[in-house]
Protein backbone atom coordinates (compact mmCIF):
# COMPACT_ATOMS: atom_id res chain seq x y z
CA UNK A 1 0.00 0.00 0.00
CA UNK A 2 2.36 2.02 1.13
CA UNK A 3 6.43 2.55 0.13
CA UNK A 4 8.84 4.19 0.94
CA UNK A 5 12.41 4.13 -1.28
CA UNK A 6 15.67 5.57 -0.39
CA UNK A 7 14.03 8.15 1.23
CA UNK A 8 16.68 10.96 2.46
CA UNK A 9 16.23 14.31 3.97
CA UNK A 10 18.35 16.88 4.85
CA UNK A 11 18.53 20.06 6.95
CA UNK A 12 20.54 22.91 5.94
CA UNK A 13 23.31 20.48 5.31
CA UNK A 14 22.79 18.12 8.31
CA UNK A 15 21.10 14.69 7.81
CA UNK A 16 18.20 13.64 9.15
CA UNK A 17 16.96 10.77 7.19
CA UNK A 18 19.39 8.89 5.40
CA UNK A 19 18.56 6.83 2.56
CA UNK A 20 15.16 4.68 4.11
CA UNK A 21 13.42 2.23 2.53
CA UNK A 22 10.31 0.11 4.36
CA UNK A 23 6.91 -0.56 3.06
CA UNK A 24 3.27 -0.71 4.40
CA UNK A 25 1.12 -4.00 3.40
CA UNK A 26 -2.88 -2.82 3.36
CA UNK A 27 -4.12 -3.45 6.97
CA UNK A 28 -0.72 -3.60 8.88
CA UNK A 29 0.41 -1.99 11.89
CA UNK A 30 3.68 -0.91 11.71
CA UNK A 31 5.38 0.65 14.45
CA UNK A 32 9.02 3.05 13.99
CA UNK A 33 11.20 2.92 17.16
CA UNK A 34 14.69 4.62 17.71
CA UNK A 35 16.20 7.56 19.76
CA UNK A 36 15.91 11.05 19.80
CA UNK A 37 16.99 12.76 17.25
CA UNK A 38 16.95 9.32 14.89
CA UNK A 39 14.43 10.54 11.99
CA UNK A 40 11.40 9.23 12.79
CA UNK A 41 9.28 12.34 12.64
CA UNK A 42 11.26 13.69 9.66
CA UNK A 43 10.24 10.31 8.19
CA UNK A 44 6.50 10.98 8.84
CA UNK A 45 6.76 14.19 7.60
CA UNK A 46 8.51 13.35 4.59
CA UNK A 47 5.76 11.29 4.16
CA UNK A 48 3.02 13.57 4.26
CA UNK A 49 4.41 16.55 2.11
CA UNK A 50 5.43 18.57 4.65
CA UNK A 51 9.53 18.87 4.33
CA UNK A 52 11.16 18.16 1.17
CA UNK A 53 13.01 14.79 0.38
CA UNK A 54 15.36 12.70 -2.10
CA UNK A 55 13.69 9.44 -2.75
CA UNK A 56 10.54 8.29 -3.87
CA UNK A 57 7.00 7.12 -1.55
CA UNK A 58 4.72 5.67 -3.54
CA UNK A 59 0.99 5.02 -2.17
CA UNK A 60 -1.50 2.49 -3.81
CA UNK A 61 0.67 2.53 -6.94
CA UNK A 62 1.19 6.40 -7.25
CA UNK A 63 4.13 8.25 -6.76
CA UNK A 64 3.85 11.46 -3.57
CA UNK A 65 6.74 13.14 -4.50
CA UNK A 66 6.09 17.03 -4.95
CA UNK A 67 2.26 16.18 -4.04
CA UNK A 68 1.03 18.62 -1.69
CA UNK A 69 -0.14 17.84 1.79
CA UNK A 70 -3.84 18.46 1.07
CA UNK A 71 -3.64 15.96 -1.94
CA UNK A 72 -2.33 13.09 0.11
CA UNK A 73 -4.65 13.47 3.05
CA UNK A 74 -7.35 13.76 -0.20
CA UNK A 75 -5.29 10.50 -1.25
CA UNK A 76 -6.02 8.78 2.31
CA UNK A 77 -2.46 9.20 4.10
CA UNK A 78 -3.13 11.34 7.14
CA UNK A 79 -0.67 12.18 9.83
CA UNK A 80 -1.47 12.98 13.78
CA UNK A 81 1.34 14.97 14.84
CA UNK A 82 3.14 14.85 18.01
CA UNK A 83 1.33 16.45 20.93
CA UNK A 84 -1.60 17.44 18.90
CA UNK A 85 -1.47 20.35 17.51
CA UNK A 86 -5.33 21.12 18.31
CA UNK A 87 -7.42 24.54 17.63
CA UNK A 88 -7.15 25.08 21.09
CA UNK A 89 -9.21 28.27 20.82
CA UNK A 90 -11.75 26.21 19.30
CA UNK A 91 -14.31 24.12 20.97
CA UNK A 92 -13.67 20.29 20.39
CA UNK A 93 -16.97 19.73 17.67
CA UNK A 94 -14.96 22.67 15.89
CA UNK A 95 -11.55 20.86 16.27
CA UNK A 96 -13.48 17.67 14.48
CA UNK A 97 -14.81 19.88 11.90
CA UNK A 98 -11.63 20.88 10.91
CA UNK A 99 -10.59 17.38 10.44
CA UNK A 100 -12.84 16.78 7.62
CA UNK A 101 -12.01 19.80 5.95
CA UNK A 102 -11.16 17.80 2.96
CA UNK A 103 -14.54 16.04 2.61
CA UNK A 104 -17.02 18.12 1.19
CA UNK A 105 -19.98 15.87 1.98
CA UNK A 106 -22.30 16.74 4.99
CA UNK A 107 -23.65 13.18 5.31
CA UNK A 108 -20.34 11.79 5.06
CA UNK A 109 -18.72 14.06 7.76
CA UNK A 110 -21.58 13.26 10.41
CA UNK A 111 -21.16 9.75 9.49
CA UNK A 112 -17.34 10.27 10.59
CA UNK A 113 -18.17 12.01 13.56
CA UNK A 114 -20.49 9.23 14.91
CA UNK A 115 -18.10 6.93 14.18
CA UNK A 116 -15.45 8.69 16.61
CA UNK A 117 -18.04 9.84 19.19
CA UNK A 118 -18.37 5.74 19.42
CA UNK A 119 -14.38 5.63 19.52
CA UNK A 120 -14.05 7.98 22.47
CA UNK A 121 -17.00 8.83 23.90
CA UNK A 122 -15.55 11.34 26.13
CA UNK A 123 -15.46 13.96 23.26
CA UNK A 124 -19.05 13.84 22.92
CA UNK A 125 -18.96 14.55 26.61
CA UNK A 126 -16.54 17.70 25.99
CA UNK A 127 -17.99 18.60 22.58
CA UNK A 128 -18.56 22.62 23.32
CA UNK A 129 -15.29 22.71 25.73
CA UNK A 130 -12.49 24.97 24.32
CA UNK A 131 -9.63 22.72 23.19
CA UNK A 132 -7.21 24.30 25.79
CA UNK A 133 -9.55 22.48 28.40
CA UNK A 134 -8.81 18.84 27.65
CA UNK A 135 -6.98 17.11 30.04
CA UNK A 136 -3.72 15.54 28.19
CA UNK A 137 -5.74 11.78 27.59
CA UNK A 138 -8.62 14.05 26.14
CA UNK A 139 -6.15 16.28 23.91
CA UNK A 140 -4.24 13.31 22.27
CA UNK A 141 -8.25 11.65 21.66
CA UNK A 142 -9.21 14.84 20.08
CA UNK A 143 -5.64 14.77 17.58
CA UNK A 144 -6.62 10.99 16.64
CA UNK A 145 -9.94 12.19 16.45
CA UNK A 146 -9.70 14.48 14.18
CA UNK A 147 -7.43 12.84 12.19
CA UNK A 148 -10.13 10.24 11.55
CA UNK A 149 -12.43 12.49 10.68
CA UNK A 150 -10.49 12.93 6.98
CA UNK A 151 -11.36 9.34 6.60
CA UNK A 152 -8.04 8.05 6.01
CA UNK A 153 -6.81 4.50 5.26
CA UNK A 154 -3.34 4.70 6.05
CA UNK A 155 -3.31 6.86 10.08
CA UNK A 156 0.33 7.61 10.61
CA UNK A 157 0.70 8.84 14.27
CA UNK A 158 3.32 10.31 16.21
CA UNK A 159 4.15 9.49 19.79
CA UNK A 160 0.51 9.36 20.91
CA UNK A 161 1.58 8.56 24.14
CA UNK A 162 3.79 11.35 25.15
CA UNK A 163 2.81 12.57 28.52
CA UNK A 164 0.25 10.45 29.25
CA UNK A 165 -0.43 8.99 32.57
CA UNK A 166 -0.50 4.68 32.54
CA UNK A 167 -4.25 4.45 32.65
CA UNK A 168 -4.79 7.14 29.46
CA UNK A 169 -1.91 5.50 27.95
CA UNK A 170 -3.81 2.22 27.93
CA UNK A 171 -6.82 3.58 26.54
CA UNK A 172 -4.62 5.10 23.58
CA UNK A 173 -3.06 1.67 22.89
CA UNK A 174 -7.20 0.11 23.08
CA UNK A 175 -7.95 2.83 20.38
CA UNK A 176 -5.17 2.04 18.44
CA UNK A 177 -6.12 -1.31 18.11
CA UNK A 178 -9.39 -0.54 17.51
CA UNK A 179 -9.02 1.56 14.60
CA UNK A 180 -6.70 -0.98 13.54
CA UNK A 181 -8.54 -3.97 13.97
CA UNK A 182 -12.53 -2.75 13.65
CA UNK A 183 -12.04 0.01 10.76
CA UNK A 184 -9.05 -1.57 9.32
CA UNK A 185 -6.84 1.13 8.97
CA UNK A 186 -3.48 0.76 7.88
CA UNK A 187 -1.12 1.92 10.46
CA UNK A 188 2.03 4.09 11.37
CA UNK A 189 3.19 4.45 14.89
CA UNK A 190 6.20 6.24 15.78
CA UNK A 191 6.41 5.83 19.41
CA UNK A 192 8.92 6.45 22.16
CA UNK A 193 7.13 3.68 24.45
CA UNK A 194 8.46 0.93 23.10
CA UNK A 195 6.10 -1.59 24.74
CA UNK A 196 3.34 0.02 23.09
CA UNK A 197 5.18 0.45 19.87
CA UNK A 198 5.93 -3.83 20.42
CA UNK A 199 2.38 -4.26 21.37
CA UNK A 200 -0.15 -3.06 18.49
CA UNK A 201 2.33 -3.49 15.67
CA UNK A 202 2.71 -6.92 13.30
CA UNK A 203 6.16 -5.62 11.97
CA UNK A 204 9.09 -2.77 13.53
CA UNK A 205 11.41 -0.85 12.17
CA UNK A 206 14.26 0.56 14.23
CA UNK A 207 15.86 3.70 13.21
CA UNK A 208 18.89 5.44 14.79
CA UNK A 209 20.89 9.02 12.96
CA UNK A 210 18.79 8.45 10.36
CA UNK A 211 19.32 5.07 9.05
CA UNK A 212 17.07 1.89 9.01
CA UNK A 213 19.04 -0.48 11.02
CA UNK A 214 16.69 -3.43 11.97
CA UNK A 215 13.17 -4.48 10.92
CA UNK A 216 11.56 -7.51 12.25
CA UNK A 217 8.38 -9.20 14.16
CA UNK A 218 7.84 -7.45 17.54
CA UNK A 219 8.41 -10.69 19.13
CA UNK A 220 11.86 -11.06 17.37
CA UNK A 221 13.23 -7.35 18.88
CA UNK A 222 11.91 -8.04 22.82
CA UNK A 223 13.53 -11.50 22.85
CA UNK A 224 17.21 -9.90 21.05
CA UNK A 225 19.18 -9.08 24.29
CA UNK A 226 21.22 -6.45 22.64
CA UNK A 227 18.41 -4.74 21.14
CA UNK A 228 16.43 -4.44 24.01
CA UNK A 229 19.37 -3.00 25.87
CA UNK A 230 20.28 -0.46 23.51
CA UNK A 231 16.78 0.49 21.84
CA UNK A 232 14.00 -0.55 24.84
CA UNK A 233 15.40 0.10 27.77
CA UNK A 234 13.22 0.12 31.23
CA UNK A 235 11.39 2.84 30.72
CA UNK B 1 17.09 34.43 55.78
CA UNK B 2 15.90 36.07 58.86
CA UNK B 3 14.45 32.94 60.72
CA UNK B 4 16.76 30.28 61.90
CA UNK B 5 15.99 26.64 60.51
CA UNK B 6 14.69 24.55 63.30
CA UNK B 7 16.18 20.74 63.19
CA UNK B 8 12.76 19.60 64.04
CA UNK B 9 10.44 21.03 60.88
CA UNK B 10 10.39 19.05 57.77
CA UNK B 11 13.08 20.16 55.07
CA UNK B 12 10.13 21.36 53.00
CA UNK B 13 6.92 21.55 54.53
CA UNK B 14 3.74 21.89 52.36
CA UNK B 15 0.92 22.85 54.70
CA UNK B 16 -3.03 22.77 53.81
CA UNK B 17 -2.09 24.52 50.31
CA UNK B 18 -5.42 25.47 47.90
CA UNK B 19 -5.12 27.04 44.66
CA UNK B 20 -7.90 28.07 42.52
CA UNK B 21 -8.15 29.26 39.36
CA UNK B 22 -11.89 31.26 39.11
CA UNK B 23 -14.15 28.02 39.87
CA UNK B 24 -11.63 25.27 39.46
CA UNK B 25 -9.53 23.80 42.61
CA UNK B 26 -6.47 22.71 41.31
CA UNK B 27 -5.26 22.02 44.70
CA UNK B 28 -7.54 21.29 47.68
CA UNK B 29 -5.77 21.33 51.23
CA UNK B 30 -2.26 20.06 49.57
CA UNK B 31 -0.07 18.70 53.26
CA UNK B 32 3.20 16.71 52.95
CA UNK B 33 6.89 16.97 54.08
CA UNK B 34 9.99 16.39 53.07
CA UNK B 35 12.99 15.50 55.12
CA UNK B 36 16.59 16.46 53.53
CA UNK B 37 18.20 14.09 51.11
CA UNK B 38 15.12 12.38 50.12
CA UNK B 39 13.55 11.91 46.88
CA UNK B 40 10.71 11.71 46.41
CA UNK B 41 7.92 10.57 43.51
CA UNK B 42 5.11 12.78 42.66
CA UNK B 43 2.08 11.28 40.65
CA UNK B 44 -0.92 11.31 39.60
CA UNK B 45 -3.48 11.71 35.97
CA UNK B 46 -3.10 14.37 33.55
CA UNK B 47 -4.34 17.45 35.27
CA UNK B 48 -4.44 16.01 38.96
CA UNK B 49 -2.51 19.73 40.04
CA UNK B 50 0.94 18.25 40.29
CA UNK B 51 2.43 20.88 37.74
CA UNK B 52 0.06 23.35 39.53
CA UNK B 53 1.99 22.56 43.17
CA UNK B 54 5.34 22.93 42.00
CA UNK B 55 4.59 26.06 40.58
CA UNK B 56 3.15 27.41 44.03
CA UNK B 57 6.50 25.87 45.59
CA UNK B 58 8.47 28.02 43.35
CA UNK B 59 6.40 30.86 43.79
CA UNK B 60 5.19 31.02 40.10
CA UNK B 61 1.52 31.36 41.62
CA UNK B 62 0.45 32.25 45.10
CA UNK B 63 -1.59 29.78 46.82
CA UNK B 64 -5.26 30.57 47.31
CA UNK B 65 -4.67 29.22 50.70
CA UNK B 66 -1.94 27.03 53.19
CA UNK B 67 1.42 27.88 53.35
CA UNK B 68 5.39 26.52 52.54
CA UNK B 69 8.11 26.58 54.73
CA UNK B 70 11.15 25.29 53.04
CA UNK B 71 14.13 25.26 55.41
CA UNK B 72 12.08 26.59 58.47
CA UNK B 73 11.67 29.97 56.55
CA UNK B 74 7.69 30.27 55.35
CA UNK B 75 8.24 31.37 51.22
CA UNK B 76 5.04 31.53 50.28
CA UNK B 77 4.49 35.09 49.15
CA UNK B 78 7.91 34.65 47.49
CA UNK B 79 8.65 35.45 44.28
CA UNK B 80 10.49 33.00 42.01
CA UNK B 81 13.84 34.46 42.08
CA UNK B 82 13.99 34.74 45.94
CA UNK B 83 12.58 31.49 46.39
CA UNK B 84 15.30 30.01 44.17
CA UNK B 85 17.92 32.00 46.13
CA UNK B 86 17.07 29.97 48.72
CA UNK B 87 18.19 26.91 46.89
CA UNK B 88 14.64 25.84 46.01
CA UNK B 89 15.16 25.13 41.78
CA UNK B 90 12.70 23.40 39.34
CA UNK B 91 12.99 22.38 35.90
CA UNK B 92 10.13 22.58 33.28
CA UNK B 93 8.12 20.06 30.88
CA UNK B 94 8.75 22.18 27.98
CA UNK B 95 12.07 22.83 27.68
CA UNK B 96 13.23 26.68 26.41
CA UNK B 97 16.63 27.33 26.18
CA UNK B 98 17.68 30.58 25.64
CA UNK B 99 17.82 31.07 22.05
CA UNK B 100 21.09 32.68 20.52
CA UNK B 101 22.81 31.45 23.56
CA UNK B 102 25.54 28.38 23.25
CA UNK B 103 24.62 25.49 25.70
CA UNK B 104 27.42 26.61 27.62
CA UNK B 105 25.58 29.88 27.90
CA UNK B 106 22.56 28.49 28.57
CA UNK B 107 24.10 27.03 31.84
CA UNK B 108 26.13 30.04 32.60
CA UNK B 109 22.71 32.22 33.09
CA UNK B 110 21.47 29.38 35.63
CA UNK B 111 24.72 30.51 37.88
CA UNK B 112 24.05 34.27 36.74
CA UNK B 113 20.48 34.38 38.49
CA UNK B 114 22.24 33.29 42.11
CA UNK B 115 25.14 34.83 41.62
CA UNK B 116 27.09 31.77 41.73
CA UNK B 117 29.82 33.83 40.56
CA UNK B 118 30.15 37.77 39.23
CA UNK B 119 28.89 38.34 35.92
CA UNK B 120 31.11 41.13 34.79
CA UNK B 121 35.10 40.07 36.76
CA UNK B 122 34.16 36.01 36.58
CA UNK B 123 33.38 34.36 32.77
CA UNK B 124 35.94 32.50 33.12
CA UNK B 125 34.67 31.30 36.47
CA UNK B 126 31.09 30.62 34.61
CA UNK B 127 32.77 28.66 32.44
CA UNK B 128 34.07 26.45 34.75
CA UNK B 129 30.86 26.46 36.68
CA UNK B 130 29.02 25.45 33.33
CA UNK B 131 31.72 22.63 32.79
CA UNK B 132 31.35 20.84 36.19
CA UNK B 133 27.38 20.65 35.51
CA UNK B 134 27.82 19.69 31.82
CA UNK B 135 29.72 16.73 33.49
CA UNK B 136 27.12 15.76 35.83
CA UNK B 137 24.33 15.84 33.09
CA UNK B 138 26.55 14.49 30.42
CA UNK B 139 26.36 17.55 27.94
CA UNK B 140 30.49 18.16 28.00
CA UNK B 141 30.66 17.19 24.26
CA UNK B 142 27.62 19.93 23.14
CA UNK B 143 29.11 22.75 24.99
CA UNK B 144 29.52 24.80 22.07
CA UNK B 145 26.54 24.31 20.32
CA UNK B 146 23.55 26.47 20.34
CA UNK B 147 20.88 25.24 22.66
CA UNK B 148 17.88 25.35 20.61
CA UNK B 149 19.56 23.17 17.61
CA UNK B 150 20.06 19.94 20.49
CA UNK B 151 18.04 17.65 20.27
CA UNK B 152 15.37 16.98 22.69
CA UNK B 153 16.73 14.14 24.94
CA UNK B 154 20.10 16.45 25.13
CA UNK B 155 17.50 19.30 25.88
CA UNK B 156 15.97 17.40 28.92
CA UNK B 157 19.51 17.35 30.12
CA UNK B 158 20.37 21.08 29.69
CA UNK B 159 16.74 22.01 31.52
CA UNK B 160 18.47 19.72 34.49
CA UNK B 161 21.60 21.23 34.07
CA UNK B 162 20.18 24.84 34.51
CA UNK B 163 18.48 24.20 37.60
CA UNK B 164 21.62 22.86 39.47
CA UNK B 165 23.79 25.71 38.39
CA UNK B 166 21.87 27.56 41.09
CA UNK B 167 23.35 25.27 43.14
CA UNK B 168 20.07 24.34 44.88
CA UNK B 169 19.51 22.63 47.75
CA UNK B 170 15.76 20.93 46.95
CA UNK B 171 15.44 20.24 43.04
CA UNK B 172 11.58 19.67 41.78
CA UNK B 173 11.95 17.91 38.30
CA UNK B 174 8.93 18.10 35.79
CA UNK B 175 8.86 15.05 33.83
CA UNK B 176 12.75 14.57 33.17
CA UNK B 177 12.10 11.84 31.31
CA UNK B 178 8.84 12.83 28.92
CA UNK B 179 9.70 12.33 25.34
CA UNK B 180 12.57 9.77 26.03
CA UNK B 181 12.77 6.32 25.31
CA UNK B 182 14.85 3.23 25.79
CA UNK B 183 18.34 3.86 27.44
CA UNK B 184 17.88 7.76 27.13
CA UNK B 185 16.13 7.02 29.95
CA UNK B 186 18.76 5.10 32.06
CA UNK B 187 21.27 7.89 31.25
CA UNK B 188 18.69 10.58 32.53
CA UNK B 189 17.57 8.33 35.54
CA UNK B 190 21.90 7.79 35.94
CA UNK B 191 22.11 11.84 36.39
CA UNK B 192 19.50 12.13 38.77
CA UNK B 193 20.40 9.04 40.41
CA UNK B 194 24.35 10.61 41.14
CA UNK B 195 22.34 13.93 42.39
CA UNK B 196 20.33 12.22 45.01
CA UNK B 197 23.84 10.31 45.84
CA UNK B 198 25.41 13.83 46.45
CA UNK B 199 23.14 14.69 48.95
CA UNK B 200 20.86 16.98 46.70
CA UNK B 201 16.28 16.95 48.07
CA UNK B 202 14.89 15.85 44.90
CA UNK B 203 10.88 15.80 44.13
CA UNK B 204 10.15 14.13 40.43
CA UNK B 205 7.13 14.01 38.18
CA UNK B 206 6.79 11.57 36.20
CA UNK B 207 4.38 8.91 34.32
CA UNK B 208 7.28 6.86 33.62
CA UNK B 209 6.97 4.43 36.45
CA UNK B 210 9.34 1.99 36.00
CA UNK B 211 12.06 4.34 35.70
CA UNK B 212 10.62 6.73 38.58
CA UNK B 213 10.23 3.58 41.41
CA UNK B 214 13.82 2.80 41.09
CA UNK B 215 14.95 6.73 42.17
CA UNK B 216 12.32 6.91 44.69
CA UNK B 217 11.50 6.04 48.45
CA UNK B 218 8.30 7.92 48.84
CA UNK B 219 5.55 8.41 46.54
CA UNK B 220 2.60 11.40 46.80
CA UNK B 221 -0.63 10.76 44.66
CA UNK B 222 -2.43 13.51 43.52
CA UNK B 223 -6.29 13.33 42.18
CA UNK B 224 -8.24 15.97 41.45
CA UNK B 225 -5.87 18.67 43.35
CA UNK B 226 -6.22 15.91 46.56
CA UNK B 227 -3.59 13.88 47.73
CA UNK B 228 -5.28 10.41 47.53
CA UNK B 229 -2.25 8.25 48.56
CA UNK B 230 1.47 8.50 50.16
CA UNK B 231 3.63 5.68 50.67
CA UNK B 232 6.83 3.55 49.49
CA UNK B 233 6.64 2.53 45.43
CA UNK B 234 5.23 -1.26 46.59
CA UNK B 235 2.26 0.29 48.59
CA UNK B 236 1.18 2.65 45.83
CA UNK B 237 1.61 -0.17 43.59
CA UNK B 238 -1.43 -2.20 45.44
CA UNK B 239 -3.39 0.94 46.79
CA UNK B 240 -7.17 0.36 45.11
CA UNK B 241 -7.68 4.21 45.14
CA UNK B 242 -4.53 4.72 42.89
CA UNK B 243 -5.13 1.79 40.45
CA UNK B 244 -8.74 2.76 39.70
CA UNK B 245 -7.63 6.51 39.71
CA UNK B 246 -3.94 6.27 37.68
CA UNK B 247 -2.79 2.95 37.26
CA UNK B 248 -5.30 0.89 35.71
CA UNK B 249 -4.68 -2.84 36.07
CA UNK B 250 -2.00 -3.37 33.04
CA UNK B 251 0.01 -0.24 34.97
CA UNK B 252 -0.38 -1.82 38.09
CA UNK B 253 0.60 -5.48 36.35
CA UNK B 254 3.37 -3.50 34.72
CA UNK B 255 4.85 -2.43 38.18
CA UNK B 256 4.48 -5.18 39.53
Amino acid sequence: MLEVRNLSVHYQGAIAVDGVSLAVARGEAVSIIGPNGAGKTSLLRAISGLVPYAGDVRYGGTSLLGMRPDRIVRAGLVHCPQAGELFGEMTVEENLELGAYTIRDAQRTRDAMERVHALFPQLWDRRSQLATTLSGGERQMLAIGRSLMSQPRLLMMDEPSLGLSPLMRDRIQDSIQRIHQEWNLSIILVEQDSALALEVAQRVYILDSGHLVKEAAPETIAADATLREVYLGVG
Amino acid sequence: MSVEPSTAAPFLEIEGVTKKFGGLTALDAVSFGVQKGEVTGLIGPNGAGKTTLFNVLSGFVPPTSGRVAFRGETVTGLRPHAIARRGLARTFQIVRPFPGLAVHENLAVGGLSNRVFDAGRELAGARAAAEQVATRVGLLPWMDRQATTLPHGLLKRLEIGRAIMTQPSLLLLDEPFAGLGGHEIDEVSGCIAELAAGGLTLIIIEHKLRALMRLVRRVIVLNFGRLIAEGSPQEIGANTLVREAYLGEKGAARLA
